[in-house]
């Protein structure tokens, strides 16, 4: 029995306690930097009515607590500040705790009124992200003993694994609830109507206008379900992770253009943590030399 | 070359770290797992922190459906300052005021969050404290004019749904408007 319980501690420290390369979260630092970049700016053209104490905003938890026009403008853009500095890798140990919080705050002034779950992973993420080594490659400031190749830079493993085990336990969640309800896996009724509600697309409702039959809602209902299970396990085997990767993908761009939502797409951006280091070293190298060639090019192109 | 280390090999944390770290990992991982078991199929009833819930009331993505359409409606009780008359009540273009999609400014208007976490009064609370900054803007919007809002109301208008399009069905016949909240004079 106790040697049981040494073995377990054993193998659960090392899981979380390991070194990992640092290549995939790296990556993952800069798609979802950028994503959340993209996401942050849709509120550029309306910072005053979004978070100043001249708009319209439903706080939660927080209060009324918005400041001025021009103060709530210079919050906003020093998280813009703070989300490309993330997305550079400078000094992530204290920017992202710092671009979490600033987060966080517009978050609970305007945004978690929605009560939308893409919000609460994004945050989630960030949160986890806080405590990884994000900045040992692919940075303007590599935080290495100086000296030290980078390729034999390691990393402590539980921001990654942590990221790991949270999607995987995502999808899984997802897949559960949709199983307890039998408006999803019984008559299909859920994802018919939820085709023809208030987030569906012109594309959505022409599908609607199809008439399809009510068993082609189950079975594609039923499949959700299988993708959402399948990929909550199959990212972590190595052989058939690219389907789920795949199945993901195409899932979430479904959800994005039948309900209007691109919010979700950062998920895919997730898997990058579950891809083989080696690979993402060598594709994300490949897209920085192409990122340099195309600046000199430019510079040239200029000059001339 | 591969760049994974080998088996086995430690990661740098200090103790006082990974006291922090396993907790957090066994916090998150068991929220999620509570979660999930308290849905289905066990239907258990885990105790769960309100952090633990907060953090993954994220698997219920689209899981309810109305048979009829919904759209809250703003109106504003308008008065001329220049004359004893009122104007009445104007209805008011929602992204003026919400400028977000459809969907959001549906979900921002409802309450969501403040209607889940205190079902009793939480939207009213929002609500009121929204009315406000609406009759606020709507007057700085007006502030050229001799018109000012002196109250707001929120409504909703419900109509059949339709495969057709969202607003298919949405004629006068069919549609039902209730006042939601009235701001008191």
């Amino acid at each position: 029995m106790l040697s049981w319980v040494k073995n377990t501690y054993r193998r659960w420290d090392s899981f979380w306690f390991g070194s990992v390369s640092p290549y995939p979260v790296s990556a993952f630092r800069v798609l979802f930097g950028l994503f959340i970049l993209f996401y942050f700016l849709q509120f550029l053209p309306h910072i005053s009515l979004s978070f100043s104490n001249e708009g319209i905003y439903i706080p939660f938890l927080v209060g009324d607590v918005a400041p001025g026009p021009g103060r709530a403008g210079l919050i906003y853009f020093y998280t813009i500040g703070l989300n490309i500095a993330f997305i550079l890798g400078y000094r992530t140990r204290v920017v992202t705790p710092i671009f979490l919080l600033m987060f966080l705050y517009h978050y609970l002034l305007n945004m978690a009124v929605k009560h939308c779950s893409y919000d609460i992973i994004m945050l989630t993420l960030l949160l986890i992200l806080c405590f990884g080594d994000l900045d040992k490659v692919w940075s303007v400031r590599p935080s290495r003993p100086a000296g030290q190749d980078t390729a034999g830079t390691r990393i402590l493993a539980w921001a990654p694994r942590l990221i790991m085990v949270y999607i995987a336990l995502i999808y899984f969640g997802m897949a559960v609830y949709k199983m307890s309800d039998p408006r999803w896996w019984e008559s299909g009724l859920m994802l018919q109507r939820n085709l023809q509600n208030y987030w569906a697309t012109p594309l959505a409702f022409k599908i609607s206008r199809l008439d399809l039959p009510l068993w082609f809602f189950t079975a594609l209902s039923w499949l959700t379900i299988a993708l959402e299970l399948f990929c909550s396990f199959a990212f972590f085997i190595r052989p058939i992770r690219r389907y789920a990767f795949w199945g993901g993908f195409i899932f979430h761009f479904l959800v994005m253009i039948l309900l209007g939502l691109p919010e979700f797409m950062f998920m895919p951006l997730t898997y990058v943590v579950f891809m083989d280091a080696d690979k993402v070293r060598a594709r994300g190298d490949e897209y920085l030399e192409f990122l340099r060639k195309s600046l000199k090019w430019l510079q040239k192109k200029n000059t001339a | 070359m591969r760049h994974d280390p080998p088996r086995g090999e430690k990661g740098k944390a200090s103790p006082l770290a990974k006291i922090f770290l396993n907790a957090l990992a066994i916090f998150l991982l068991y929220s999620g797992i509570a979660v999930i078991l308290n849905y289905f199929p066990l239907k258990t009833r885990l105790p769960l922190t309100r952090a633990g819930q907060f953090l993954f009331h994220v698997f219920p993505v689209f899981s309810s459906y109305q048979e009829h359409n919904l759209q809250f409606v703003l109106f504003a009780w308008v008065v001329d300052t220049t004359s004893t008359k009122p104007l009445g009540w104007v209805r008011l273009d929602i992204p003026e005021y919400f400028p977000h999609k459809d969907a959001e400014n549906r979900m921002r208007l409802a309450a969501n969050i403040q209607r889940f976490y205190d079902p009793v009064k939480g939207q009213t609370r929002a609500h009121k404290s929204l009315s406000r900054k609406i009759r606020a803007r709507y007057n700085s919007l007006n502030a050229h004019t001799p018109f000012r809002a002196t109250r707001i109301a929120i409504g909703t208008e419900t109509w059949p749904a339709s495969p057709r399009s969202f607003y298919a069905l949405k004629t006068p016949e069919n549609t039902i408007a209730v006042t939601f909240y009235l701001e008191e004079p």
